[in-house]
């Protein structure tokens, strides 16, 4: 082992001194790797734990979460509950739930830009039970203190009786802030956006009557009562839908779980591109060293030896760029969690935005991540310099080395993409509760990029063939014909990251162009109204019947409908079920048919089976087809038709209104659409509204396009910055395989110089040596990924989000894409060219 | 307008006797029960306890005390009446000393209600209920979800109405008073369930049933009260009521239920409430005189725990109180019969829980 690191000190921090700028370089790009990684990861994990805390109860976990088949629990049913349970000490605590939106907070006119609270009712008293299971200092700490408004905790910043004004339904409330709920240690603490409040009292405010919306159950297994849990899941379920405490967690999870994996997925792109480049680098540096290391050999150093120091130093190199990636990352995190914690509120709902911290485990985490893509990276190069024999490593006439033989099999490249092409017919693999992977599409996406980057020395070769009369161009092309390992991964790096790039700006492309096209279908209403505080497609506020019917006479109205919504628990996923007026729906030719239904009136039925239309989504979600007759919460449905719907991946299922009400007893609206009268002006009549109904927000037609359009836009935002960071890690490999090239070249450049060619020439040689590289890269970047844009519509998204998308690549992109990458790299070779046409003969690195 | 005045004036003493300044209703002597109305709820009246204590033998030779006891005490803010349900389980094992106790706060409603029509309480999964075509009371309780009570109770002596012509009286005010309805022997059988041994029960057991809007009067901060079930066939029921100077309000009493079920009330100064000894609680640091001698028509009755440590620590009312099985010894040291004590008020004053305006 003292070898080995006498070998490390004497040879290895040696070279670092001496190329300091070099390693600096390598160093970096690890750093970027494992960052953007760990940035992307913090940030989606903080994203997610607003949502957790969203789905949070106000017990520390309950057992069982039970809630209404259809329609709401009761009183009665609660009582109903605990006959049920005869004896069993099973505590039961009945909570209603409602997300409410601060008045003051009145955004900046975008939808999703108005803060998302919450206000949860519960019963006080009965929280007194289940000390140290439920936040405290709840204010009826014993009998005689009780104080009405609502708990808050100390990180809004509220004090105790001060004034809230919030939006709930379409009303504007002031509540008092009885008191600041003290963070105890040990004990559950209340998130910062949720209001605590007295169930009567939340009632009362909530315009519930006795309705509660769910209810926890605590019930723990004991010596007295061994399978308390599981009799009283039991019991309940015969009457009620009953979910385990740790599945509404979950189902936030899985609801984000497709969006959080292509994050994760894009995020270790930099990963792979920057793998590629520490393999080419240490190969440089193998090449580099192996005069000292044809010395040590004769000196009797072994073969392991020198194997052990080189993964050793690549080793040191993971642990200072992972070092420095775990604080990029942190860093970057901060910047990133906004935009991943908006975008996921636009998809999925009210998640309140946290701060990304970072955990030991996380940045031990990215540490390994760097060490193992550093190691990984090496062991070949390190394996060759062990393996070379001393003779070979000392001569200086030696045949040119040009690494691993195994990594100029280009076959190896094909075959892996070919592999792709069959993996992309692969089904996708189907979980509990309509959770979805689309495992082989993801294999097939990653084995496509680096068998694309394998396979693109073959158009490396092919840009070599060009005739060339001038010596520049030959010697530039020379270089080409026969590409060294550091060429091959140089532009494996870059297609990689073009690919990735490509395929991503694909399927946006297509997205966009779908959502427009499903826009112009079915938004048609002039008007539409929701609640203030309705800042996403999860939210809960409602209109009441008394305000729709105002609506209604509006003057300048002409039709009205609207949509009433509710959650549900299917298989064990939440969806939607939605209630329409049909005929409107119909006469307005709103719906945007995947598979229109065989009756134009398909709302009308000769049997007792309810007609239903599922979205898209739910039959991806849930393999439901048009024609089958499902058993929803204990009513049959018939599937009768399938639209396309873009709102929501959790899937929807539309009933008619009278259904609708009939199973829900309910008569709020989620949405209401406004059809004016002819000459009436949209705009006018939506001022009037706003100004006087302060609990609604309403848009206009081109207003809500607007807004529609730039949510889904924003859904990609975080995407383009990684692909930008790919793009950026590929161009920095390009200069450092082309530094490195130069160096070992150090000589020949010398001769080239005595024999007459100018600095001047031999920097454009390398400028177009460099310009080959990247044009190789961009063009089997552009192809790679123009099919991965087809795998990422067609396949992953589809079995992602169960939504079709029409293929659809804006050329031009693709065009200036390509050429921002061949100029870039252009430059970059011509600013490595000049530095290296300046270079002593006998200079060694630097 | 004068003649209103007068009528008015007239009318206000008689007001007052009839209830609380807050509205709430006081007993009223002379009050004739009706039942099984009168073993049900009276939310009238501000405080109501349905108190069960006993003595249980299993079949395997184990002995256990239990206490199972609902109270309803109502709270009147800005016009609004709020009930709440408060609920005591204990049970000691007394071969090894474990004590289990458990307390339970609801609102009225769904998880805690009382019937006005007969005798059925529950709050939570706990429950009393009066079974009206077998008379026969039937209780369910947890501990902690470590011990399940399933009893069945059946009255072995007639109901016993305390108090003089239906009103208790506990101090010297109009309003220190309660209608005291007493099952002062009830055969018990049934299961105690102990982690995950159970065993087969029978024993006696204690049932008041106590309704006031008062129960303590100013100067007063506590109670102590025993209920003993003699072999003799005899049951005693006494309690003294402790003002804060240290004196015995003159209101404290003993009676004595007679085999044949005729009770004779002794005035406070016609027996003795001895203390013989003490125990100090580690938690609430309260020192509870838990070993009494009772003197009266010359005999001597002494109280001994079956475990020192019986002390209910009101994690939720932040009220605790001593409340044990005992056994009972004569003069002669013979075991004479079997008795739950209840010592309230040592861990604090209890005057503002329990007076007429409780804000």
């Amino acid at each position: 082992m003292s070898t080995v690191l006498l070998i490390l000190r004497r040879c290895a921090l040696r070279h670092w001194r001496l190329a300091f700028k070099q390693q600096l370089a390598l160093m970096l790009i690890l750093a970027l790797g494992s960052s953007v990684y760990l940035a992307v990861r913090l940030a989606s994990n903080a994203a997610l734990s607003g949502f957790e805390t969203f789905t949070d109860g106000v017990t520390r976990q309950p057992d069982w979460t039970v809630q209404p088949l259809t329609g709401s629990l009761h009183e009665a049913d609660l009582r109903m509950m605990r006959e049920a349970l005869g004896p069993r000490p099973v505590s039961l605590l009945p909570v209603v739930e409602e997300t409410v939106t601060p008045a003051l907070d009145k955004g900046n006119g975008e939808i999703g830009s108005r803060a998302t609270w919450r206000l949860l009712g519960v019963d006080f008293i009965a929280l007194l039970n289940l000390r140290g299971e439920a936040p405290a200092g709840l204010g009826a700490s014993n009998m005689q203190s009780m104080h009405a408004g609502v708990y808050v905790s100390p990180k809004l910043g509220a004090k105790a009786g001060e004034e809230l004004r919030l939006i709930v339904d379409d009303r504007v409330i002031t509540l008092k802030v009885a008191g600041v709920a003290p963070e105890v240690p040990g004990v559950p603490s209340l998130p910062a956006h949720l209001l605590l409040m007295d169930l009567p009292e939340a009632q009362t405010i909530l315009q519930r009557g006795d309705r509660i919306d769910r209810v926890e159950v605590l019930s723990q297994d004991s010596p007295l009562f061994p399978n308390l849990r599981e009799e009283t899941g039991s019991l309940l379920k015969a009457h009620w839908q009953v979910r385990g405490g740790s599945d509404r967690r979950q189902l936030a999870g899985t609801m984000t779980q497709a969006f959080r994996l292509n994050l994760t997925i894009l995020s270790l792109l930099a990963l792979l591109v920057g793998g590629y480049l520490i393999f080419q680098a240490l190969d440089g540096v193998v090449l580099r060293r192996r005069n000292e290391i044809g010395i040590l050999k004769s000196l009797g150093v072994t073969d392991r030896a020198i194997q052990i120091a080189f993964l050793l130093e690549s080793g040191l190199l993971g642990l200072c760029g992972g070092g420095l990636g775990v604080l990029l990352g942190w860093l970057g995190a901060q910047a990133a969690v906004g935009g991943v914690t908006k975008t996921m509120n636009a998809l999925y709902g009210a998640t309140s935005e946290q701060q990304a911290s970072l955990s030991t485990s996380e940045a031990l985490l990215a540490l390994s991540i760097s060490i193992l893509a550093s190691l990984i990276a090496a062991w070949w190069p390190a394996r060759m310099a062990a393996r070379t024999p001393p003779a070979h490593m000392l001569g200086h006439h030696a045949t040119p080395f040009e690494g691993g033989t195994v990594w100029r099999v280009e076959w190896i490249g094909w075959a892996m993409m070919l592999t792709a092409l069959v993996l992309a017919q692969f089904p996708v693999l189907r979980f509990e509760s309509g959770t979805r992977l689309p495992l082989a599409g993801y294999t097939a996406a990653l084995l496509w990029l680096v068998g694309a980057g394998l396979a693109a020395s073959t158009v490396l070769r092919f840009v070599a063939r060009k005739k060339a009369f001038s010596a520049v161009w030959r010697i530039a092309l020379s270089h080409l014909r026969r590409p060294t390992v550091r060429h091959r991964f140089a532009v494996a790096a870059l297609a990689s990251a073009v690919a990735m790039t490509t395929g991503m700006a694909v399927m946006v492309a297509s997205f966009d162009h779908t959502m427009r096209g499903w826009i112009d279908r079915t938004m048609k209403a002039d008007i539409y109204i929701s609640s203030a505080g309705a800042q996403s497609a999860s939210s809960t506020h409602a209109i009441t019947p008394k305000k729709v019917a105002e609506l209604g006479q509006e003057p300048g109205v002409e039709e009205l409908a609207f949509v009433q919504a509710k959650t549900l628990i299917w298989h064990g996923g939440e969806v939607l079920i939605l209630g329409t007026n049909p005929v409107f729906a119909d006469s307005h030719d709103l719906y945007a048919w995947v598979q229109a239904p065989q009756h134009k009136e398909w709302w009308k039925t000769d049997d007792d089976i309810t007609p239903a239309i599922i979205s898209e989504s739910w039959s991806e979600r849930f393999a439901t087809h048009v024609g089958d007759v499902i058993d929803l919460s204990g009513h049959k449905v018939r599937v009768v038709a399938m639209n396309a719907e873009y709102g929501n991946e959790r899937g929807s299922l539309t009933l008619p209104a009278s259904v609708f009400r009939a199973w829900f007893d309910t008569d709020e609206a989620w949405r209401v659409a406004l059809m004016l009268k002819p000459g009436v002006d949209a705009e006018t009549v939506r001022s009037h509204i706003e100004a006087k109904q302060p609990g609604l927000s309403v848009f206009t037609n081109a207003h809500l396009r607007r807004e529609a359009l730039r949510i889904f836009r924003q859904t990609f935002s975080v995407t383009h910055a990684l692909e930008v960071i790919g793009v950026i890690v590929a161009m920095v490999g390009l200069g450092l395989a082309l530094t490195s090239l130069l160096l070992e070249r150090r000589a020949v450049l010398a001769t080239m110089h005595s024999l007459g060619m100018s600095r001047r020439e031999i920097a454009k040689s390398a400028a177009l040596e460099g310009l080959g590289v990247a044009c190789a890269g961009a063009f089997t970047g552009i192809a790679a990924g123009l099919w991965l844009g087809w795998l990422l519509v067609y396949r992953i998204n589809k079995q992602c989000f169960g939504w079709t998308l029409q293929f659809h690549a804006v050329w031009w992109h693709l065009a200036v894409l390509g050429a921002a990458v061949i100029a870039t790299g252009m430059l970059v070779a011509a600013m490595v060219g000049r530095w290296a046409a300046m270079l002593p003969s006998e200079h060694t690195e630097e | 307008m004068k003649h209103t005045i007068f009528f008015f004036l007239l009318l206000t003493p008689w007001l007052h006797a009839q209830t609380t300044t807050d509205g709430f209703a006081l007993p009223q002597p002379g009050k004739v029960f009706v039942f099984p109305r009168d073993h049900g709820s009276h939310p009238d009246f501000r405080t109501e306890w349905w108190y069960v204590t006993g003595h249980l033998d299993s079949t395997d030779g184990h002995r256990f005390g239990f206490q199972v006891t609902f109270f309803r005490q109502a709270r009147r803010d800005d016009g609004k009446t709020l009930q709440l349900y408060l609920a005591h389980a204990a049970l000691l094992d007394a071969k090894t000393g474990r004590f289990l106790h458990q307390e339970r706060l609801n609102r009225s409603g769904w998880d805690a209600t009382s019937s006005e029509s007969t005798l059925a309480v529950r709050n939570g999964n706990w429950s009393l209920k009066l079974d009206e075509t077998t008379q026969h009371l039937h209780i369910a309780a947890t501990v902690n979800n470590e011990a399940l009570l399933q009893l069945e109770l059946e009255a072995a002596k007639p109901l016993v109405i305390f108090g003089k012509d239906g009103v208790s009286r506990k101090g010297a005010s109009e309003t220190a008073a309660s209608h005291y309805l007493t099952w002062p022997r009830l055969k018990t059988s049934g299961t105690v369930k102990l982690g995950a041994s159970e065993h087969t029960v029978n024993g006696e057991a204690w049932m008041d049933h106590e309704f006031s809007s008062s129960q303590l009067e100013a100067g007063q901060v506590g109670w102590d009260w025993a209920a003993l079930q003699l072999k003799d066939g005899r049951e005693i029921m006494v309690y003294r009521m402790r003002r804060k100077d240290g004196t015995l309000d003159a209101a404290s009493t003993l009676a004595v239920v007679e085999r044949d079920g005729k009770v004779r009330h002794l005035a406070s100064n016609a027996f003795a409430w001895e203390v013989l000894g003490t125990w100090k609680s580690q938690r609430s640091g309260a020192e509870y005189p838990n070993r009494v001698r009772l003197r009266f028509e010359g005999e001597s009755l002494e109280l001994k725990p079956l475990a020192t440590d019986q002390e209910q620590d009101g994690g939720i009312t932040q009220l605790p109180y001593w409340e044990g099985a005992c056994d009972v010894h004569d003069s002669r040291g013979q075991i004479t019969g079997r008795a739950f004590l209840e010592l309230a008020g040592y861990a604090g004053d209890l005057t503002g829980h329990l007076s007429p305006k409780a804000k």
